[in-house]
């Protein structure tokens, strides 16, 4: 399972991710060992977030810069955390940890309070649609271990959750001492929930999307002359949904339609069946044209729209703020075309959720609606029926800048 | 889906992103654990077609059995593949083995520089030609802009930090500060003139993974890995001089994955068997930050 730490910087994501592994005995003390030793010759206090933090720069500074990943394994299952940073101006490399997770964390520190990146991280998460969130109270120990100031921050923040549609349980930590991380705290007797890793163990299994319709982004047309298949195979990952050999499909935004002949894997004998997750190659009955970037549907179940203009939800990440008119580049599934935003309808404050005033630009950190038109016709679904297919990224100038979920195609 | 049928389909995924983007990649193969099974992945993902050349690079200092290894394998799988050396260190002796340079700065010259010259095109390839069952120059030098590399985030703290796409400037140095963001599987698959993309399929893996996969495919490894009878086995494979077996009686897939999971390399660190980390304060930062892979 994947999970992130996220929460604003110095609140202590790295600490606690430290710890965990230190108190599950996920790393050896060897390793723990030469990094104190590596302290005591630099000067330096030891930390547990040097155990991520391994970065000269990251110790050197006390932050972290990049997210960093990390494994380890309880009774139950097998983890891979992502140890985001909190910097405001390492938003993107926050996202790029977050974005595949299955569950995430968001720790506040308890003396310090709520802070622009508890909010805006909470925002971010909504919009990575990463829907089970549980909230860590971080340092109680600077507070007393006083349930007062736990209540306060979780009124607080549970407000603000609600918003925008999450809700969350709260456990309040010291990542420092180790209370409620992976041992029960004997300072906090009137806690009764669990501790962190309890709380990771009680988190329900991703669901798998094999009920859904299906889905499957063309990444590529093989036809390779030294190949032992005869004809021609389209490569993709399946998204969503089961495939038969024998189902008809049909590629939007062409809808030209095929028979599947074969499902085949390099290896094996084909396939009856493949399942969403699974990376396929599928051989049909008349070689019909296909292109990188078509989505292939199933005939019968509902099918994807093709369009050139929509209305979406965008975050953007660049320095450069997003300005209306001029040309981007539009990623969704492995279809790459050309856009540009035709309005700007809202933009809202990633931190405090207030409405901007401008309608001209967005800035990095914020969110907006904006139409969004495409030089030419696009495969897409609503976010809120098919998020993999109802979500996209904009590159200016060679880099990722932002990212959007569909929301309408009704304008 | 299980576990490693989940990281093998990403890896494709990944695979067939680079091929579909990028117009002159090759592959990094090291004849080493990882950069075989991913060998594997790319005949998966190409159904069984390697559509674009794999780099060996060669230091001279390679314990031998690799090479036998690769060269059998070459045969065998019938694989583009080319090398590129760094002939005027050997031949000027300016190497660790020699006793002129510390481990560091013999990495550096034989792997990081050879590396981006090869990439490059600037010094020379050389070719293994399927019909005289040679190496030969290879006359092709146009430049590389992405390779494909096997490195996991859990063999060393700065992978962790990694991009599955990472683009390196035109010095070949990793601003890791500055990485674009990724996600929602979109890649940053375009880089200016001069500068290419490296991408890494398994930063997922752990050294566990790999095995197990190794075991289920049962994917044909150099015997270096395995105690032969002498009780001892490498567990990293690298150059002779910096390289060092460890002790342990493990014979074959299985018995090592029982090892890493509850016998006595339970936590220890894979590269510990590598010198040239320790001299970098006990990690590879400094090497990867100039173009180490
Ligand atoms: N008193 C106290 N200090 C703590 C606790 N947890 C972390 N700290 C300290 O808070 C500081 C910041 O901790 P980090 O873990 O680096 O914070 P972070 O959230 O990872 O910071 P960024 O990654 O830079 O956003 C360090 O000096 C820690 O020692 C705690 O429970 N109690
Ligand atoms: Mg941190």
């Amino acid at each position: 399972m994947n999970i992130v730490i996220t929460g604003h910087v110095d609140h202590g994501k790295s600490t606690i991710i430290g710890r965990i592994l230190y108190d599950t005995g996920s790393v050896s003390r060897d390793s723990v060992d030469r990094i104190k030793n590596n302290c005591i010759s630099n000067s330096r206090q030891f930390e547990y977030a040097y155990i991520t933090d391994v970065i000269k720069e990251e110790q050197c500074r006390g932050i972290t810069l990049d997210s960093a990943r990390v494994f380890f394994k309880t009774g139950k299952r097998q983890y891979r955390i992502m140890d985001a940073p909190g910097h405001t101006g390492l938003l993107r490399n926050m996202v790029t940890g977050a974005s595949y997770a299955d569950a995430a964390f968001l720790v506040i520190d308890a003396a310090e309070g709520i802070c622009e990146n508890s909010r805006r991280h909470g925002y971010l998460l909504s919009m990575l649609s990463i829907k089970k969130i549980a909230v860590i109270i971080n340092k109680m120990d600077l507070v007393n271990y006083e349930q007062k100031a736990f209540e306060k921050i979780k009124k607080e923040y549970s407000a603000f959750l609600q918003t925008i549609c999450l809700n969350s349980e709260f456990i309040p930590v010291s990542g420092l001492n180790g209370d409620n991380i992976v041992f029960k705290s004997i300072n906090m007797p009137w806690f009764n929930g669990h501790t962190i890793i309890k709380t990771l163990d009680s988190f329900p299994q991703e669901h798998t999307e094999i009920d859904e319709s299906f889905r499957m982004p063309v990444q590529d047309i093989y036809d390779f002359i030294k190949s032992e298949y005869k004809g021609k195979i389209i490569a993709g990952r399946i998204c969503t949904g089961t495939l038969n050999a024998g189902d008809e499909i049909c590629f939007y935004p062409s809808t030209r339609k095929d028979i599947v002949k074969k499902i085949v894997q390099f290896g094996e004998t084909s396939k009856k069946t493949a399942y969403a997750g699974e990376s396929v190659g599928l051989i049909l009955g008349h070689d019909t044209l296909a292109e990188r970037g078509d989505i292939a549907a199933k005939s019968g179940e509902n099918c994807p729209y093709s369009v050139n203009r929509f209305l979406a939800s965008i975050f953007w990440l660049n320095n450069i703020p997003l300005i209306k008119n001029k040309k981007y580049i539009l990623k969704l599934g492995a279809c790459r075309v050309e856009m540009h935003v035709e309005e700007i309808c809202k933009v809202i404050n990633s931190s405090d959720l207030k409405i901007q005033n401008n309608k001209g630009f967005v800035n990095h950190h914020n969110v907006a609606e904006c139409i969004i038109k495409t030089n030419r016709k696009i495969a897409l679904d609503l976010s809120e029926k098919s998020i993999q297919t109802g979500r996209f990224v904009i590159a200016d100038n060679f880099n990722i800048s932002g990212g959007g979920i569909v929301r309408s195609i009704d304008i | 889906m299980n576990h490693i049928q989940k990281l093998e389909s990403l890896s494709i995924y990944i695979l067939r992103e680079a091929y579909a983007n990028i117009k002159n990649l090759c592959m990094l193969w090291s004849i080493g654990k990882d950069s075989t099974v991913l060998l594997w992945l790319v005949r998966k993902a190409f159904f069984g077609t390697i559509p674009f050349p794999l780099l060996h690079i060669d230091t001279s200092f390679k314990i031998p059995d690799m090479i036998i290894y690769r060269d059998f394998l070459v045969k065998e799988w019938k694989l583009p593949i080319i090398y590129g050396i760094n002939q005027n260190a050997i031949a000027e002796k300016k190497t660790f083995p020699d006793q002129t340079l510390n481990r560091l700065k013999c990495c550096d010259l034989l792997k990081t520089k050879t590396l981006i010259n090869t990439l490059n095109g600037k010094w020379p390839r050389y070719k293994y030609n399927h019909i005289t069952n040679k190496y030969e120059p290879d006359n092709d030098n146009s430049e590389y802009t992405g390779v494909i590399v096997g490195i996991r985030s859990d063999e060393e703290g700065s992978r962790s930090k990694e991009r599955y796409f990472s683009q390196r400037n035109q010095e070949n140095r990793w601003e890791f500060e500055d990485q674009p963001p990724e996600f929602w599987d979109q890649f940053n698959v375009d880089c200016a003139p001069g500068a290419h993309v490296r991408i890494h399929p398994l930063l997922d893996w752990t050294e566990i993974n790999i095995w197990e996969y190794i075991q289920h495919e049962n994917i044909p490894t150099v015997s270096l890995y395995y105690d032969n009878g002498s009780g001892k086995r490498y567990r990293s494979l690298g150059c002779y001089p910096c390289t060092f077996p460890i002790t342990s009686k493990a014979k074959n897939p299985a018995e090592i994955i029982n090892e890493l999971q509850n016998g006595q390399l339970k936590n220890v660190p894979e590269r510990s068997g590598r010198s040239q980390d320790a001299e970098d304060g006990g990690g590879l930062e400094t090497l990867r930050r100039n173009g180490y892979m």
